[in-house]
């Protein structure tokens, strides 16, 4: 992993201008971009996704595919694209993914992009003989101090090496027990992750729903409790459930509970700069054009109530959070 | 517990739970180069035993049964219903090292290919799968160039195969092959082994076309650079079947000439 500098400036915040509703890209769903071009006001590209593998030796190299980037604006005329990262593997001890890196460094040589994202979470380990041992999932961060003396320094890293937002995404998992420390939930951690690192959060609400749901907690009081200055991308997306737990799969219309809890957000999140719904490109055929017009357009009315109605006022309604909870 | 003690426990763990063959093995053992306390063993074994850990484990797998089922489709229609006992057999011989369906893809076919055990029919789909794979992701990766300008080869021209191209011999004509395949329906084998030999370039419109017998018999003396002179002497047709070769970026001129052949 290259060097990551921990002294920079102190962490400060600064959130991007809004934009609206986004739609996650992959080349599968590029009918759908096209159908509902009206309704999207920015795609969410991961580079990893639009490009080639290749091994150098024990190293990975990824080589963008430029015309697929190419083709995926001009199928949405253009408009603005994020990039969220898959694979970066910010919480391994022993470094991130540095193809990655150098993956998201390329693309930026190419394009500009309002803010970067990627999970909150590690997909790689060493083994016996130091070599990397893919985990083949993210998997969750145990919510210590360790854990952030990690990551912190590398949010930081990634904001200061490109210049835009850095946000990292709350995920979804399905281990109970997660050693903590100080008191610490999954909350508390994003709250000191955000604070000490300056970086944004992309709140991923499907992915709330789904821990509450499996671990047993209230998502809307999980959220009174959240620092929703920092949040400046929210997702949505449906799943499915498997063995009694709810999945992150991105195969389905967002349930209505999570709904619910982005009507609540949304007014008490001044920083927002876009709601997106995710969509996995073998999920499409199933929901179809009709499917994924509705989701982006329930997305895009939301949006739009609570932005037109901006006189909200998103501390008066957070300190109301706890009542209401 | 260290971070680092506590991910590799973990990334050892979850290898294990992925694994068909390891599952069932010393669960312990997955932690002894690890340096644990008694206590801190004990709280990793125990998420083991979890639910949602034995979750995370099928959701690796599933991922990789997807890549490959979605990557290796026509390889795993032909393989029937063995096709799941090879797809498992894979995933336990060989660990996780990509999300890319194309990586992966072409990792079990080379696994496929390489077992001896494999039907002839078998082994022509996965062959022509991974061909047309390759060609493929040269395509998307390097675009298609123009088409050489024809003109009379020079009989001191060296040519060569284009690393993308690959020659596959079928037992019936690909077109009636893949109808098949796509349809779900694994193909009966023939006797007429390799009677019907395909061509697979990124430059093809389809990624492939049928061979002439010239032109695989050329395509099977360019595996080194060849003297165009030389591959005159075997047939009349050869200097035709050399031109359609180099149109369709099969083969190219050899950019320096070996001075052996001269």
């Amino acid at each position: 992993m290259k060097k990551v500098q921990s002294a920079l400036h102190a962490p400060q915040f600064a959130p991007p201008e809004k934009i609206g509703i986004g739609f996650t890209y992959q080349s599968g769903l590029r009918p759908a971009v096209e159908a509902a071009r009206g309704l999207i006001d920015f795609l969410v590209i991961s580079p990893e996704l639009l490009c080639r593998e290749r091994a150098d030796g024990d190293r990975r190299q990824f080589k963008l595919r430029k015309p697929l980037i190419d083709d995926a604006l001009s199928a949405c005329d253009g408009r603005p694209a994020v990039v969220h990262g898959l694979e970066l593997s910010i919480g391994t001890v022993e470094g991130w993914e540095d193809a990655c890196v150098d993956l998201i460094d390329e693309f930026a040589r190419h394009y500009s992009f309002p803010w970067l994202s990627e999970h909150l979470s590690f997909m790689q380990t060493r083994d016996a003989n130091g070599a990397v041992l893919y985990a083949g999932a993210p998997l969750p961060l145990p919510l210590t101090e360790a854990a952030l003396d990690i990551v912190v320094p590398r949010a930081r890293a990634l904001g200061a090496r490109y210049g835009v937002p850095f946000l990292l995404e709350n995920v979804t998992h399905y281990l109970p027990d997660l050693p903590a420390d100080g008191g610490r939930d999954e909350i508390t951690f994003l709250n000191d992750l955000t604070e000490r690192s300056g970086c944004g959060l992309l709140l991923d609400l499907y992915n709330l729903y789904c821990n509450a749901c499996n671990h047993g907690f209230d998502a809307e009081c999980a959220l009174s409790r959240l620092r929703l200055d920092r949040v400046v991308e929210i997702h949505v997306a449906g799943g499915a459930t498997h063995g009694g737990f709810m999945m992150d799969v991105h195969s389905d219309l967002v349930p209505e509970p999570v709904w619910d809890l982005l009507n609540w957000t949304v007014p008490r999140t001044q920083n927002l700069a876009g709601i997106t719904y995710e969509l996995l490109e073998q999920a499409f055929p199933v929901l179809g054009i009709d499917g994924v017009v509705s989701q982006l357009a329930r997305a895009r009315q939301i949006w739009t109530k609570h932005l037109t109605t901006s006189a909200h006022a998103p501390e008066a309604l957070s300190r109301q959070a706890c009542h209401d909870a | 517990m260290t971070l680092e003690g506590w991910q590799c426990g973990l990334g050892e763990l979850l290898q294990r739970g992925a694994s068909r063959k390891r599952r069932n093995a010393n669960v312990e053992s997955s932690l002894d180069r690890l340096d644990l306390t008694a206590d801190e063993r004990r709280s990793l074994l125990s998420l083991s035993d979890a639910p949602g850990f034995a979750l995370t484990c099928h959701i690796t797998r599933w991922w990789r049964e997807l890549r490959i089922r979605t990557g290796a489709r026509l390889t795993c229609v032909q393989l029937s219903s063995s096709n799941r006992d090879h797809v498992l057999d894979y995933i336990d011989s060989n660990p996780f090292r990509s999300f890319f369906f194309f990586v992966e893809a072409v990792s079990f076919l080379d696994y496929v290919l390489a077992q001896a055990g494999v039907h002839a029919t078998v082994r022509a789909v996965a062959r022509f799968e991974k061909a047309l794979l390759l060609a493929h992701d040269a395509r998307e990766s390097n675009g298609v160039s123009e088409a050489p300008v024809a003109h009379c080869l020079a009989e001191d021209v060296q040519l060569v195969r284009n690393a993308d191209a690959s020659l596959v011999a079928l037992d019936r004509p690909a077109e009636i092959l893949l109808a098949m395949l796509l349809k779900g329906q694994p193909a009966t084998p023939k006797e007429r082994r390799g009677a019907y030999p395909v061509l697979v370039s990124p430059r093809l419109a389809h990624l492939w076309r049928p061979a002439s017998r010239a032109e695989a018999r050329l395509f099977r003396q360019t595996r080194a650079p060849v003297l165009f002179a030389r591959a005159l002497r075997q047939s009349r047709s050869t200097r035709e079947a050399a031109n359609s070769l180099i149109a369709d970026g099969i083969l190219k001129r050899a950019r320096q000439p070996d001075p052996v052949h001269h």
